[in-house]
C-alpha cells in the first residue's frame, strides 16, 4: 500500500493528473469519514473534504516521501478542521440566540422523526446505539475527539497519531485513555462489564 | 500492581502496546479483581461500539465537484529542500528531543570543560613573586610568634623559673590563710 502511494506521489509530481484521481478515490472516503464526525454529518463536511484534497495537490511538491500519505492526508484533514470549528464558534453563539426567538414566538418547528414502529428491536438498539454514540463523539473536546478517530476509527497507530497532531506519543497515549473513558461513561447504559466483549459488526 | 496502576494501563493493554511483563501484571490482576474486570470489559466494548462506527456516504457528484474546483487550481513550485528539512527537524513533536539533547550537551560541557582547559605556561616572574610573598608571610609568622609566645623570649623564660619554683617551696611549706 505505501509503495503504491509513494509511486502515485511520484506520478503526482510530475504532474500526471491521473494519479491525483487515483489518489482521491482511494482515500476520499476515509478522509470524509474523518471530517464528518470532527465537524458535524452536514454539507460542510463535503465541501471540508474537498479543501482536504486541494490542499493536497496545490501543495503535492512539499510532500515528504519519509512520511505516509495515509498521515499527510489526516494532519491536512485535522488542520482544515480546527480552522474550521475556530470560525464556526462565533457563528454557533449568533445561532443560539435564533433559535431561542423561535421557541420564544411559539412557532411549531418541523423535525424528521424517523418512524421505528415495523424495525426489529436488534436494528432499533443499533440505531439507537449509533446515535448515542454520535452524540458522546461531538461531546468530547475536540483534542479528545481527534485522537479517538484516529485510532479506534481511522485505525491509525500512536506514532503517525503523534505526527498529525505534532505531540509526544505519551500525549496521545493519555488523550486516547481520557477519550475512551469518557465514552464509556456516556455509553454506560449499554455496556455490560460481566460479560465478556461483544464485538458489533459495521 | 494495584487497581490505580492497572486502570491507568487499561487502554494500552486493550491496544496490546504495553511490555510482556506489564502485560502479564495486568493480565494477573484482572484475574484477581473483579471491579478492574468489569471495567476492562466495558472499555473494550466501548473501543468496539466506536469501531464499528457507521461510515457516511459521499454524494454521487463528489468527485465531478472536486474536479471542477481542482481545475482552478494550480500545484505550488517545489520549496527548498533544506527549507522543508530544517522546518521538518523543529517540528514542534520533536521539542521534547531537543531540549533533552540540549540539558545533556550542557551537563556535559560543565563536567568537562575545567578538565579540557590548557595548562597555560609559567611566567618566572610570577614564581619569584610568589616566592618573595610566602618568604614575608613565614617572616611575619616567626615575629608574631616570637612576640606572643614567652618561652621564645629569655627574660619572660626566668621570670617563669623563679615563679615555678616559689610555687614548688609554697606548695611543701603551705602556709595559714588566717
Amino acid at each position: 500500500m505505501a509503495n503504491a502511494d509513494t509511486i502515485l506521489i511520484e506520478r503526482c509530481q510530475a504532474n500526471d493528473a491521473a494519479a491525483f484521481n487515483e489518489i482521491v478515490a482511494r482515500y476520499k472516503s476515509r478522509v470524509h469519514n474523518y471530517v464528518a464526525r470532527m465537524v458535524g454529518p452536514n454539507s460542510d463536511a463535503e465541501d471540508l473534504t474537498q479543501e482536504v484534497f486541494i490542499r493536497a495537490y496545490v501543495n503535492m511538491h512539499s510532500f515528504q516521501s519519509r512520511a505516509s500519505l495515509n498521515t499527510w492526508l489526516y494532519r491536512i484533514a485535522t488542520n482544515i478542521c480546527i480552522d474550521f470549528a475556530r470560525k464556526t464558534k462565533r457563528v454557533k453563539a449568533n445561532t443560539t440566540t435564533l433559535m431561542r426567538e423561535d421557541e420564544e414566538s411559539g412557532e411549531e418547528i418541523e423535525r424528521d422523526i424517523p418512524d421505528s414502529k415495523f424495525e426489529p428491536q436488534s436494528v432499533l438498539m443499533n440505531r439507537e446505539l449509533g446515535d448515542k454514540l454520535e452524540q458522546a463523539l461531538e461531546l468530547l473536546p475536540e483534542k479528545l475527539r481527534t485522537v479517538v478517530l484516529l485510532h479506534d476509527i481511522e485505525g491509525l497507530a500512536y506514532d503517525e497519531i503523534a505526527h498529525i497532531i505534532e505531540c509526544p506519543l505519551g500525549t496521545v497515549k493519555s488523550r486516547l485513555f481520557n477519550a475512551r473513558a469518557a465514552l464509556r461513561e456516556r455509553l454506560i447504559p449499554y455496556l455490560d462489564g460481566s460479560s465478556a466483549p461483544v464485538r458489533l459488526s459495521r | 500492581m494495584n487497581c490505580k496502576q492497572a486502570n491507568g494501563l487499561i487502554s494500552e493493554y486493550i491496544d496490546n502496546q504495553l511490555s510482556a511483563r506489564d502485560t502479564w501484571e495486568l493480565d494477573r490482576h484482572f484475574g484477581e479483581c473483579n471491579p478492574c474486570q468489569n471495567l476492562l470489559n466495558e472499555m473494550r466494548q466501548t473501543v468496539n461500539i466506536v469501531a464499528a462506527a457507521p461510515e457516511f456516504k459521499l454524494s454521487d457528484d463528489f468527485a465531478s465537484k472536486l474536479s471542477a474546483r481542482l481545475a482552478l487550481v494550480q500545484p505550488a513550485p517545489p520549496r527548498n529542500a533544506w527549507l522543508s528539512n530544517l522546518r521538518e527537524a523543529f517540528r514542534p513533536g520533536l521539542r521534547p528531543a531537543w531540549v533533552a539533547g540540549l540539558g545533556t550537551c550542557a551537563i556535559v560541557a560543565i563536567m568537562l570543560v575545567p578538565t579540557l582547559m590548557p595548562n597555560r605556561p609559567v611566567d618566572p616572574r610570577q614564581v619569584t613573586q610568589t616566592k618573595k610573598a610566602i618568604e614575608r608571610v613565614v617572616q611575619f609568622e616567626n615575629v608574631s610568634n616570637a612576640v606572643s609566645d614567652p618561652f621564645g623570649d629569655t627574660a619572660a623564660a626566668s621570670m617563669v623559673t623563679t615563679n615555678s619554683a616559689e610555687s614548688a617551696a609554697n606548695a611543701t611549706n603551705p602556709e595559714p590563710i588566717w
